[in-house]
């Protein structure tokens, strides 16, 4: 039986007040496994980017509550919240992922500035280079890369603190086919070779031959598809 | 710092022009504050090197001591061993067919102030003809042992001497015997010099005297005070700009980067680092630009001419320095506010 590492219970997220109340999310309830990847898959407006926010504790729910590791975050201030992410979940996002003016190395140094322990060890963060197929683009700048390059950086770098838990926002809008295969198989490898529970939200149906398990969400209500 | 120290190094043009402006309000202030100083030392070094707390004159004077014309009754009256009495008026000093403005300062040689006198060359006038210009009078032109005409008198006075910070209200001083100020001056027998200075306060009965302190002296010099508040001025209005330019510089970069920063507050990168990366940031660009420009001022020091009176006081240099490093940190507080204001969810797809 694979360990619990998110879970969301009867969540439901509210924006708004009265006439102009907006229900983003209603009475969500799933949970996430370590070694599992999660596919939550939608239209736009439909309450994916909320539910990952509040996944990785930058929203509080209105309603229900939020567990990561078996502890309720879903009242954390704002400075346990930073920590939370810092050290327990890895964020890829669609863009800015990188600082444009550090080097693909910094980009791993700036972590140990704010983190300086519990991160990959070096053979852990070789490993994991060498996975990506970064090795080669460690002085260089994120202007330098092409996107897929840059997207294997975010996810190295999401890696890097040795989170359980990785949450994807729409990591392969800007990529092509043959990307969005690669990106795709990264994250299979990541969540079965690692143990790691890895959540992609996305609009992207290319990704789920690499899921264990989709979700559909609309309207801010959550449908398993498997 | 990671962070700064690596945007500076990677944005070397976007820094460097920012590095720029800084350097050039610095060398500005720094250029504004040395030559405010050289003129006010120009004003006041004649009178700082006299020593002396306070200066009786004519109440009709108005504080002006080349109005003032004390007569030997009121002269004798305020007279004691720690005073000095002194003959000031401006003058024209010529020598073949040059001309130029100055100061006549009549002195007794017994009296503390010619006594005080710090020459760098020469002695005290010993005869009537005899006179001790500034220092900083051309030398090619007014040599040891020329003769001068001074004002409205027909002698010719041989400089005999030269005095260490001689000048009197921006123009170089001519120390002479106080009987031939009445000449030089063509008042009358009656009148015996225009201030009386003490080394100590003074008090005075007589109503149409009027005792001023050093600093209210100097205040009375004609135009000083005008000029202090005119670089004061001049100087404050750079250092608020300088804070405005600073804000609006860091402010336009944060903003340019504030998706990247969103991202990393969303990776839990905490608050504190990432203003106290802008904080260094600020600390960097005005700490070079101070250095900068206090470099480029005192390179400009060598090439001005020494028509043009520049002083550099370090200590004074120093206060300026701090205030612009108050003014610019200053301005990095909106900067910071954004992105202690920055809402990671804002990264977060739609």
């Amino acid at each position: 039986m694979r360990e619990e590492k998110l879970a969301l219970e009867h969540v439901t997220k509210q924006f708004g007040q009265k006439t102009n109340l907006v229900t983003a999310l209603e009475d969500v309830s799933l949970a996430f496994k370590a070694g599992e990847v999660s596919l939550i898959i939608g239209p736009s407006g439909s309450g994916k980017s909320t539910l990952l926010t509040i996944l990785g504790g930058l929203q509080t729910p209105t309603d229900g509550s939020v567990r990561l590791n078996g502890h309720d975050i879903s009242d954390l201030s704002t400075k346990e919240a930073e920590k939370t992410r810092l050290e327990q979940i890895g964020f890829v996002l669609q863009a800015y992922n990188l600082v444009p003016y550090l080097t693909v190395a910094d980009q791993f140094k700036l972590v140990d500035q704010v983190k300086p322990n519990n991160n990959l060890s070096q053979d852990g963060f070789d490993k994991i280079i060498e996975t990506l197929g970064i090795q080669k683009l460690l002085n260089k700048y994120p202007g330098e890369l092409s996107g897929g390059q840059q997207q294997r950086v975010a996810i190295a770098r999401a890696l890097y603190t040795d989170p359980a838990i990785i949450l994807a926002d729409e990591p392969t809008a800007a990529l092509d086919t043959a990307r969005v295969k690669e990106v795709g198989q990264l994250f299979a490898n990541i969540a079965h070779d690692e143990e790691k529970a890895v959540v992609i939200v996305t609009h992207d149906d290319r990704l789920r031959e690499f899921s264990d398990n989709v979700y559909k969400i609309v309207d801010g209500k959550l449908s398993n598809t498997d | 710092m990671f962070l700064a120290i690596r945007e500076i190094k990677k944005e070397k043009l976007r820094y460097g022009l920012i590095l720029t402006v800084v350097v050039l309000i610095s060398y500005l202030i720094f250029i504004l504050s040395a030559l405010a100083l050289g003129l006010a030392t120009a004003n006041t070094a004649a009178v700082d090197s006299w020593q002396s707390k306070s200066f009786v004159m004519t109440k009709d004077a108005n504080g002006n001591a080349g109005q003032s014309l004390l007569t030997t009754k009121q002269v004798d009256q305020l007279s004691d061993d720690k005073t000095a009495t002194l003959g000031i008026t401006p003058v024209n000093m010529k020598i073949g067919g040059k001309r130029e403005s100055a100061q006549f300062v009549g002195m007794n040689n017994d009296e503390y102030i010619a006594k005080n006198l710090q020459l760098t060359k020469g002695h005290l006038p010993k005869a009537a003809n005899e006179v001790v210009l500034a220092d900083s009078v051309d030398k090619d032109i007014y040599g040891m042992g020329d003769k001068i005409s001074i004002g409205l008198s027909d002698t010719k006075y041989k400089i005999v001497g030269y005095a260490k910070n001689a000048t009197y209200n921006t123009a170089p001083v001519i120390y002479g015997a106080l009987a031939q100020w009445r000449v030089i001056k063509g008042v009358s027998d009656q009148f015996q010099g225009s201030v009386v200075t003490s080394k100590t306060s003074q008090s005075v009965d007589d109503k149409a005297l009027k005792t001023y302190s050093y600093q209210a002296f100097i205040n009375k010099l004609p135009g000083y005070t005008p000029q202090k508040a005119t670089f004061g001025l001049m100087i404050g209005f750079l250092i608020v700009i300088s804070l405005i330019v600073i804000t609006i510089f860091l402010y336009i970069l944060t903003v340019q980067k504030l998706p990247n920063l969103a991202v990393l507050r969303a990776q839990g990168i905490p608050n504190r680092f990432l203003a106290q990366n802008t904080l260094f940031e600020t600390f960097f660009i005005i700490a070079t630009g101070i250095v900068v420009g206090a470099v480029l001022s005192a390179l400009t020091e060598f090439g001005i001419p020494d028509s043009v009176p520049m002083a550099f006081d370090w200590g004074l240099m120093g206060l300026i320095a701090a205030g612009l490093m108050v003014t610019g940190l200053l301005g990095a507080i909106i900067p910071i506010r954004v992105i202690s204001k920055i809402d990671p969810v804002s990264v977060i797809g739609g």
